[in-house]
């Protein structure tokens, strides 16, 4: 007897197990963005974030300065932006205006009273997607003072770190009312009460 | 504050706190004149109040900030005016009365120092709630013995110019928003030495040395734990009342009214004039400092 053919026995068994095999849709592969990725634990990098204000003036011109640290955590959910949360700290007595005579007033009790109320902090209370973009609201406490705030977050990219970890990047801008804060120095003569932040971070994965 | 509204933080205060002490002293009568010590206490606190309340708007009361907690200022307002309001009454308090004394100061450092005390540790810790709650009686031992001692101006003038030299003090070496609230007792020191100068019986008594060490106090722990004001030019200003008792004390007793009076200003100026030195010359104005 001539042995069968490789083609023929593979004939052969597919028509004897045919009965046994599962439904044709069920058989199809699973497509690759389906699979849900996991969300990302991130630690705000400090030594390549900013952040950043502006004050007008004099009615006149924005000053800028500048917070020189700031840590987090935010946990980023890119398929499921709800799952998403964000946790910054700045120490007020961080704050840089490349003058150290105004330093020291700005960090005193005419503005962020930094002894008696060392951090600025933001904790989110929700986040949802917003088109390309993703609207956070939370909790902005600063010299004592707790007043919901709400922005928009965009994720300027991604990377590898040295080490393999994953490095991401958000950046926002959102304008407070210093007097909401119980920060009125200077309100309605030298110093705009609106202060424009700005902060762009740079998160590793954890 | 532009220049109208700080005016107007000084007048207001002033103009209060002298209505209340011209209407317990009524120093337009001459004969049969009422006893007003009761009305020291309610004034001094009443123009710190109102002085308050115009820089720096309405304080948070406990329970009533929503999510804010009451910060130094907040519970300096709310001890004030407390003290107001009970300080008349302390004779009554007989031989308890030294100990009601060293309570409430223990009560204002736990307050108005709250978050600097949440920091110290240990023995240190310690060490500091006793040395400023010494440092706190003292202060309040020597103004009342300025004011039991002497009526007229002479306790008035010491105070006013304590407290205005903190507040120069204060505004010149970090924050004007002290300076600004220390202006307002000021204001109302200012209206009673007017007074009392007009009618030397008036007496700064019942209380009202009670309310200056506690502005004093309060406005200097700010000054220098939440601020930048050295402890140095905090306590050689604090030295002024008991600079100025040494008038009351020996030979110099027998002076004249008038010449006990101006001696007290003189030797509490001592120290003031070495602190305002120290910090006239340490200040370094910015060009930004022309703005504000």
């Amino acid at each position: 007897m001539r042995p069968l053919p490789v083609a023929g026995a593979l004939a052969l068994a597919t028509a004897l197990l045919a009965p046994l095999a599962p439904s044709t849709d069920a058989a199809a592969p699973l497509a690759p963005e389906a699979v849900p990725a996991a969300p990302l634990e991130l630690s705000v990098d400090g030594g390549h974030s900013s952040v950043v204000f502006r004050i007008q003036h004099m009615g006149a011109a924005w000053f800028y300065g500048r917070f020189n640290e700031v840590s987090g955590e935010i946990v980023y959910d890119e398929a499921s932006p709800a799952k998403s949360s964000v946790s910054i700290t700045i120490p007020a007595m961080s704050v840089d205006t490349n003058s150290e005579k105004r330093d020291q007033h700005v960090t005193s009790p005419d503005f962020l009273d930094a002894k008696q109320f060392p951090e600025l902090s933001f904790e989110s209370k929700a986040v949802e997607k917003a088109g390309d973009l993703m609207k956070v609201t939370g909790e902005l406490s600063m010299r004592g003072v707790k007043q919901d705030v709400s922005f928009d977050i965009e994720k300027t990219g991604e990377g590898k770190a040295r080490g393999g970890a994953k490095v991401v990047g958000f950046h926002t801008t959102f304008t407070v009312d210093r007097t909401d804060f119980g920060m009125t120095y200077g309100s309605g003569g030298s110093l705009g009460d609106e202060v424009e932040l700005t902060i762009s971070l740079e998160c590793r994965g954890r | 504050m532009d220049p109208l509204d700080l005016s107007l933080a000084v007048l207001v205060p002033a103009l209060a706190a002298g209505a209340l002490l011209a209407l317990a002293w009524k120093p337009w009568r001459r004969e049969e004149a009422p006893d007003g010590r009761w009305s020291s206490a309610p004034a001094l606190a009443l123009g710190f109040l109102v002085g308050a309340l115009l820089v720096g708007g309405a304080p948070v009361l406990p329970g009533l900030g929503g999510d804010r907690e009451p910060a130094s200022l907040d519970w300096l307002f709310l001890l004030v005016l407390v003290a107001g309001l009970a300080f008349p009454f302390q004779e009554r308090l007989g031989r308890w009365r030294d100990f009601a004394r060293g309570g409430f100061a223990v009560l204002t450092i736990e307050l108005v120092l709250r978050s600097q005390v949440q920091r110290w540790e240990g023995l240190a810790g310690v060490g500091w709630i006793v040395g400023l709650t010494a440092l706190y009686v003292l202060v309040w031992a020597c103004l009342v013995h300025l004011a039991e001692r002497r009526s007229g101006a002479s306790m008035p003038l010491v105070a006013w110019l304590t407290v205005a030299a903190l507040a120069t003090v204060a505004a010149l070496t970090g924050s004007a928003r002290i300076g600004q609230l220390g202006g307002g007792l000021a204001a109302g020191l200012g209206a009673a030495v007017v007074l009392a100068w007009w009618r030397p019986r008036l007496s700064l008594g019942r209380g009202a040395a009670g309310v200056v060490t506690l502005v004093l106090f309060g406005l200097g722990a700010n000054a220098h734990f939440y601020s930048y004001t050295a402890a140095l030019d905090v306590l050689l200003v604090a030295a002024a009342p008991a600079c100025a008792l040494l008038a009351e004390l020996g030979p110099l007793r027998s002076r004249s009214d008038r010449g006990r009076t101006a001696l007290a200003l003189g030797l509490a100026a001592l120290p003031i004039a070495v602190a305002l030195v120290r910090v006239v010359l340490a200040y370094e104005p910015d060009p930004y400092a022309d703005y504000y």
